[in-house]
């Protein structure tokens, strides 16, 4: 009996089944209702972008826009969710597609979770947090609508992606167009630009980071006075600088993002968040120890132009791998030129900080926009303007004169932002937006397999002439979203 | 006491249970004196009356020879008779001349008679050699917190003994479980020797939630640490709700008991040694990769091969390399005993498995120590104490990866012997490494201690009431290393790499009932009431550092601080249980139980359930009607119905919350990663089992048990749309029925000179999703490529179905289903565009049945047995294929050499089974289709095992009380249609570049003395 009564003692002191907290978490109220929470709850959503393994937001998002184009070229088959995205290929329940979706609505979830909590006006700080996951809601929806909904110039009723603009959305909300997806942007960019007011480094969001992506949202709606009106108020507010030393440029990716003048904003990838052979870079280089997988290459299309100026110092980017005799090595027989756009930060082979917005984007949007309003000389300047930062002179340099017959000066800004913003996620869209073919008669895995239905198998190369009304100019919306929601999938 | 001597004198049956529960309190030296004091007082007067004769004789086990104490003889239609002594002979004096049948019975063996004829003044002598009997219905069996004779049971339960158990060599009890039991289900996805199997009872219930049994050792919820198998005594398993309903909400997927082995009160203390040492190779099935010249050529006919007719003369053989002939050594020791009051058990033990890829091995250090005292007649403490050091080194590379898909073209070493790192400008191979480059200096290790202690203390109240306590803690300590030296690719990014991670886990268990037992004339009663507390602490740590000079291994030579995790978790567990026994004359049992849990696990709204069974038992021979069915030994129906539940979920999935582990630019972050859900509660199984069992002619046994188990309100992980901002939440939803029929069979075939007994099992098992949340299918559920579907069984295949090659131009063809505007399939056509083929489900990853079937035939000390289990109709999907077998789409991957029946398409007309080989891959052929789906059906010889028994007679001039030698051999043959190494495959049904299980051949030898 005395043995009972210590025994309840015992177990009286103990906890009971409500008696145990996570060491790990909080619940939210404890982790929303400080400054710091809030703090803490707006890095989260950054989080989203960089975090996770092999598989990760920033190398989807850079594979799936870039891959499509007429930069690079695969040099054997994989069964990574990027071979899809370069052979056109599409997989319905494509690894790539469903990750990026599922990311950029976390970072949406998250972000509608901080503005819900935080009236604006308070005071500064919690302004510029507000402004932030604004600026942070809006990226996320850019970036989806532009993978999953076609380019705005082909149609403002195109079915786009659906708004999430609350932590409490309707889920089985069909999906918006791509004029209202576009429209909801452009209005968070807005009440961004005018919240924020602090200046944090490059890695986050500040006001003429919403400026500048403003600039690109107009460009693509065609509407080219206001990407212009905002690409100005970037160039002019003397944040930014292009790096015009050649040796600086070309290791501009072995910097931090912090120490890169030129860049608006970037992903800040840490050596706590490198992802070895999932980092973006690691598809394009392999170190000579053996690190990164190294079977993308830059396309001969895209050399060739590069190599039209042999002045040209962004040549540096791109590196044959040579053997002891000085030729040039092959995989599966196409020759390996890196590319090292994404490599050697900090002396880290496979880390890199990806960029989404920078300075020479902000000249060479105000150049599109300036050509299109038939301004072909200011429209040369501002491309002249990264020429002669590309260490190019003389008859390197446009001028009106040339133009005429089959070269517009659109036709040279188009040129000029496949050069300058090549492998950084630009070149299809650039063309399919301005209605153009992507053409793609040169080596790689995509004329050997020539998966992309429609495409003519029969010519030897098999044609690889992907026109922009063509239905895989778009990703397919997740296998398992479709399921769960019934919304229309894209053709 | 009188009155029970008297009673077991008459040889009754149902007195051996009484003798068996005095015995266990220290009762038989007391009978003993008691026999002895008899022979003492009637001994003279058998002389003094010289009218009368008597019987003289021995009583022994007719396999070993070895006297049997305690065993009973009685003169047929008289009330004499008598119990032989502790050398087997017994002596029934003062018998009054004349015929008599003189009939000898022991608990566990099949009752013999002789006639003899006794005449005055003379001493009949007679010999009895007793054969085990097929079932022993006195032994008891422990279930739940009770123990149990097998004739009161009144549930499904199925014990493994020792000898069955132990016939594979390996470290772990689940691997020994495999095909040995009826409804149990044990499979492993890997041949590694540290490789824990998956076991299920009575298939599949839950979706999201654990499905694995609960483990008790001793009578105590394990705390996550299972005895060595050379100390288990038995293995029992639970699988219905009347067994297992005691442990309420834990046992919805049933009970695996194990029971280690005891010392006995007032035996002479022996000591036993088992040594054994083998060899293990792989098996490699019906599975091959190409040699060189066999590549050479399917290149050749591959359109757009850049390796097209070009000649290599290296043929490297990668899986040579990468697979050895490993040992397998094992040292076992034991010494039990024990005194008037203590009986002890102690034992060590040290199990080394090298594996068959090179570098592999898992060596175990062992040991226990097993107390029982009693203080007083009415108070006993029992003491077990577990240890186990286990340490564990792993291939530190992608050796196993690598020799299913590295080219022969290849050579692992250039010119001047040293080894190539894979990287040199004419290596051809795919993925540009050679394993056995880092496999120098880079190392991958593990250990891990484990303890438990327990300590459990008995007081008797009153002479029908007791009280127990047991408390238990068990401490786990998991270690990790890993290095990556700076000259290795893995290592080469930061200058050598150090990788230290450990994990500790703490459980504490206190439990405590009364036990009562009370028996008015045929009225039998007992039960408990008991109350039981856990409390659960996890936490674990790692660290990762960079800049490591070669051949260094602690983290302070680090020159700089790479990654830094860390964890920590709780749970606790309050319960109460009570159970109540009934029988009325050992003919007709009833016994009831309920069980109250709470714990931490779930919803604040939610957070307690209760958990009942019922059950019952007839044993029709038992009946006045029965009296005169003298073959049947047993035969008894048994029902029952109950609930248990299931909390195998996480530990804080109930509550909303923010996860502060997501930073950015290394400054704080947090995010919410989970939606609450207050409500959550226990998944419910509702188990029916109805059985019977049969024992007859002492040399048949049979039970046939059928059971139905719905796990109703699931604990699922439901699916939600991203845009929620969560992909999934946990939810009671959703519902799945096991239903099936189980039979087990013992006979005793031959045993006159030689003995041939045969032990047969075997479970069939269907299983339906019934309900899931919103009547929707779940895709890539429970696993990738598989889809929760109401109305198919749990684990089908979702995916394209494959229909062949294309003969005209040998693009690979799946089915496309053509759908009206109702959605219904109207046609079926073929397409060369995967995208199109219509995702269908395609059979189930679980098998029909399965079993196991063990022949043993015993011949003057020497034994031969050999054991075969059987998996049968289950669907694997050889994911490996896709990489070797993809028709061009890996060009510089080995490929597997096809099977028998397969062919390569190569000329328009061709009826074949793989498409055209294509540079770069034919249209998507190697995307997952059911192409990869094998049947993996399997009959594997498990085990073969001859062993010689030394005559006693030999061993007692050597002073040993036995000797033993045996050789045994593990998974000499594997009958399958499987094309890989193994057919054998984790419960996802995948198999992947597989680790391949290990053929043994062990060589051994015990002596005790």
């Amino acid at each position: 009996m005395l043995f009972c009564l210590i025994l309840l003692a015992v177990v009286t002191g103990c906890d009971g089944p409500g008696g145990v907290d996570p060491s790990d978490r909080l619940p939210p109220e404890d982790a929303v209702n400080s400054i710091d929470g809030l703090t803490a709850a707006t890095q989260g959503n950054y989080n989203r972008f960089v975090s996770g393994g092999y598989y990760h937001y920033a190398r989807h998002l850079f594979y799936m826009k870039e891959f499509p184009g007429d930069n690079v070229s695969l040099s054997g088959a994989t069964t990574d969710p990027l071979f899809y995205s370069h052979t056109l290929g599409h997989k319905k329940n494509q690894t790539s597609a469903d990750n990026v979706w599922t990311l950029g609505y976390e970072v949406i979830y998250g972000a509608n979770r901080v503005i819900d909590e935080v009236e604006p006006g308070q005071s500064a700080e919690r302004d510029q947090l507000l402004g932030e996951n604004y600026f942070l809601r809006a990226l996320a929806h850019f970036q989806l609508v532009n993978i999953f909904g076609r380019p705005y110039a082909q149609g403002r009723d195109n079915l786009g992606i659906p708004i999430a603009k609350s932590p409490d959305p309707d889920a089985q909300a069909p999906r918006n167009t791509v004029g209202e997806v576009y429209d909801f942007v452009v209005e968070d960019l807005k009440r961004a630009a005018g919240l924020m007011t602090q200046k944090k480094s490059n890695v986050y969001g500040s006001e003429e980071v919403a400026q500048a992506l403003l600039s690109r949202v107009h460009l693509y709606r065609e509407e080219n006075q206001k990407a212009i009106e905002y690409a100005n108020e970037v160039i002019t507010s003397g944040r930014y600088a292009l790096i015009q030393d050649s040796t600086q440029y070309v290791t501009w990716p072995t910097r931090s993002p912090e120490e890169n003048d030129q860049t608006i904003f970037a992903y800040k990838f840490t050596e706590e968040d490198n992802k070895d052979f999932g980092a973006i870079g690691s598809m394009y280089y392999t170190s000579p120890s053996g690190k990164g997988w190294g079977e993308m290459y830059a396309s001969k299309e895209y050399r060739d132009l590069l190599d039209q100026h042999p002045d040209d110092n962004r040549r540096g980017f791109i590196e044959a791998k040579r053997d002891d005799t000085g030729d040039v090595e092959q995989r599966n027989g196409y020759p390996i030129h890196y590319v090292k756009k994404f490599t050697g930060q900090g002396g880290n082979v496979t880390l890199s900080s990806p960029v989404i917005l920078r300075l020479a984007e902000m000249y060479l949007n105000r150049a599109e926009a300036r050509a299109k309003l038939d301004r072909d000389q200011k429209a040369l300047s501002d491309v002249n303007k990264i020429r002669k930062r590309a260490g190019l002179s003389g008859d390197a340099l446009y001028e009106v004169s040339e133009l005429g017959g089959s070269q517009t000066a659109l036709d040279i800004v188009l040129r000029e932002r496949r050069l300058e913003l090549a492998f950084e996620g630009h070149r299809p869209l650039d063309l399919w937006r301005n209605g153009r073919d992507m053409v793609r008669s040169y080596p790689g895995i995509h004329t050997e397999t020539n998966i992309a239905p429609g495409l003519n198998a029969s010519t030897t190369p098999a044609t690889q002439t992907i026109p922009p009304d063509h239905p895989r100019v778009v990703h397919f919306i997740p296998e398992r979203e479709i399921e769960l929601t019934d919304m229309q999938q894209n053709p | 006491m009188m009155d029970c001597a008297a009673q077991c004198l008459q040889g009754l049956p149902r007195c051996l249970s009484y003798g068996r529960v005095f015995r266990r309190s220290g009762a038989p030296l007391v009978v003993g004196a008691l026999v002895a004091l008899s022979l003492l007082f009637g001994t003279p007067g058998t002389v003094a009356g010289q009218k009368t004769g008597r019987i003289e004789g021995v009583i022994a086990d007719a396999e070993t020879d070895e006297p049997l104490p305690g065993a009973n003889v009685l003169l047929a239609g008289t009330d004499e008779g008598t119990a032989a002594g502790a050398d087997g002979r017994f002596t029934i004096a003062d018998v009054e001349p004349g015929p008599y049948t003189l009939e000898a019975t022991f608990v566990g063996f099949q009752a013999q008679a002789r006639d003899v004829t006794v005449s005055e003044g003379e001493t009949t002598r007679v010999e009895f050699a007793l054969q085990p009997s097929v079932a022993n219905l006195e032994e008891t069996v422990v279930v739940g917190y009770t123990e149990k004779s097998r004739r009161e049971l009144t549930t499904s339960v199925e014990t493994v003994d020792e000898a069955d158990l132990k016939d594979i060599t390996a470290g772990d009890v689940t691997s020994l479980l495999q095909g040995k039991s009826s409804g149990l289900y044990v499979t492993t996805g890997s041949g590694d020797p540290g490789a824990d199997p998956s076991i299920r009872i009575r298939g599949t219930g839950s979706i999201s939630a654990g499905a694995d049994p609960l483990y008790v050792v001793d009578g105590t919820i394990s705390g996550g640490v299972l005895p060595d198998p050379n100390t288990i005594e038995s293995v029992t398993v639970l699988k219905d709700a009347a067994a297992s309903a005691l442990y309420g909400s834990r046992a919805a997927n049933g009970v695996v008991l194990i029971n280690t082995k005891q010392g006995e009160r007032g035996s002479e203390t022996e000591v036993s040694i088992q040594a054994r040492t083998g060899f293990n190779e792989q098996t490699t099935g019906n599975f091959g990769v190409l040699d060189g010249s066999q590549l050479e050529g399917l290149h050749d006919q591959m359109d757009g091969s850049s390796y097209a007719g070009e000649d290599f003369s290296q043929d490297t053989d990668w899986q040579d390399l990468a697979f050895r002939t490993a040992m397998t050594n094992n040292v076992e020791a034991s010494v039990t005993g024990g005194s008037e009051n203590t009986s002890f058990y102690l034992s060590g033990n040290m199990y080394r498995e090298e594996g068959t890829l090179e570098e592999d091995a898992l060596t175990q250090f062992g040991g226990r120590v097993n107390v029982s005292h009693s203080v007083t007649e009415d108070f006993t403490v029992d003491t077990r104490l577990n240890g186990r050091y286990t340490d564990e080194t792993n291939n530190p590379t992608g050796a196993l990866y690598e020799a299913y898909t590295n080219l022969p073209w290849d050579a692992p070493r250039s010119e001047d012997g040293s080894l190539r790192t894979g990287r040199e400008s004419d290596w051809v191979g795919r993925d540009n490494t050679n394993f056995l480059y880092p496999l120098q200096y880079n190392e991958d290790k593990s250990r891990q201690y484990d303890f438990n202690g327990t300590l459990k203390l008995d007081y008797s109240l009153l002479s029908w009431l007791s009280f127990e306590t047991t408390n238990q803690v068990t401490l786990q300590r998991d270690d990790a290393d890993q290095y990556r030296d700076i000259r290795t690719q893995p290592g080469s990014e930061n200058e050598g790499e150090l990788f230290n991670s450990y994990a500790e886990s703490t459980t504490l268990l206190s439990s405590s009932q009364f036990s009562f037992d009370q028996s008015v004339g045929k009225h039998n009663a007992g039960g408990i009431v008991g109350f039981e507390y856990e409390s659960n602490h996890y936490s674990g740590f790692d660290a990762e550092g960079g800049g490591v000079f070669p051949n260094l291994r602690a983290l302070d030579v680090s020159a700089e601080a790479l990654d830094v995790q860390g964890t920590i978790t709780k749970s606790n567990f309050v319960s109460g249980f009570s159970q109540f026994n009934y029988n009325y004359d050992r003919t007709y049992f009833a016994s009831v139980s309920i069980r109250r849990d709470g714990s931490s696990k779930f919803g604040e709204n939610n957070r307690y359930g209760n958990f009942y069974s019922i059950a019952g038992s007839w044993a029709l021979d038992n009946e006045p009607f029965a009296d005169g069915w003298e073959e049947v030994q047993e035969l008894k129906l048994r029902a029952s119905y109950g609930t248990t539940g299931n909390a195998s979920i996480g530990d804080f999935i109930t509550r909303e919350l923010y996860n502060f582990g997501t930073p950015y630019n290394e400054e704080i972050g947090a995010r919410p990663t989970q939606q609450g859900n207050p409500d959550l509660t226990w998944e419910i199984a509702r188990k029916t089992n109805v059985g019977v069992d049969v024992s007859v002619f002492d040399r048949v046994d049979l039970s046939v048990d059928a059971y139905r188990r719905v796990n109703d309100d699931l604990l699922q992980n439901v699916p939600q749309s991203s845009l929620t901002g969560y992909t999934s939440q946990i939810q009671n939803v959703g519902k799945v029925r096991n239903q099936g029929l189980e039979v087990s069979l013992s006979t005793i075939n031959f045993q006159e000179g030689f003995r041939w007994t045969t032990d047969f099992n075997i479970g069939f098992n269907s299983n339906e999703v019934l309900e899931l949340a919103g009547g929707a299918p779940v895709p890539d559920a429970p696993n990738a490529n598989q889809r929760l579907e109401e109305g198919e069984e749990l684990r089908t295949w979702y995916m394209r179905k494959w229909a062949g090659v294309d003969p005209e131009t040998g693009a690979p063809l799946w089915e496309k289903k053509i759908t009206n505007d109702q959605g219904t399939v109207v046609d079926t056509e073929l397409t060369s565009n995967y995208n199109d083929a219509t995702l269908q489900m395609l059979g189930s990853a679980s098998p029909d049945f399965t079993g196991g079937l063990r022949n043993t035939l015993e011949y003057r000390g020497v034994t031969l047995s050999t054991f075969f289990n059987f998996v049968y109709g289950n669907k694997v999907y050889h994911s490996a294929r896709e990489l070797f077998d993809s028709d061009g789409g890996y060009l510089t991957y080995n490929y597997m050499e096809l099977e028998d029946d397969w062919s390569r398409w190569q000329e328009p007309g061709d009826e074949a089974t793989h498409p055209k080989p294509v540079a770069g891959g034919n249209r998507n052929s190697n995307d997952v289709s059911s192409r990869y789906i094998e049947d993996g059906t399997y009959l594997r010889l498990k085990n073969v095992r001859l062993s010689y028994n030394l005559p006693s007679a030999w061993t007692r001039s050597v002073s040993l009380q036995s000797a033993s030698v045996y050789v045994s051999g593990d998974n000499l043959l594997t009958l399958t249609d499987f094309s890989g190494m193994d057919p054998e495959v984790g419960l996802d049904g995948v198999a992947g570049t597989k680790y391949p299980i290990s053929r043994k051949v062990i060589f051994g030898l015990g002596v005790s003395f």
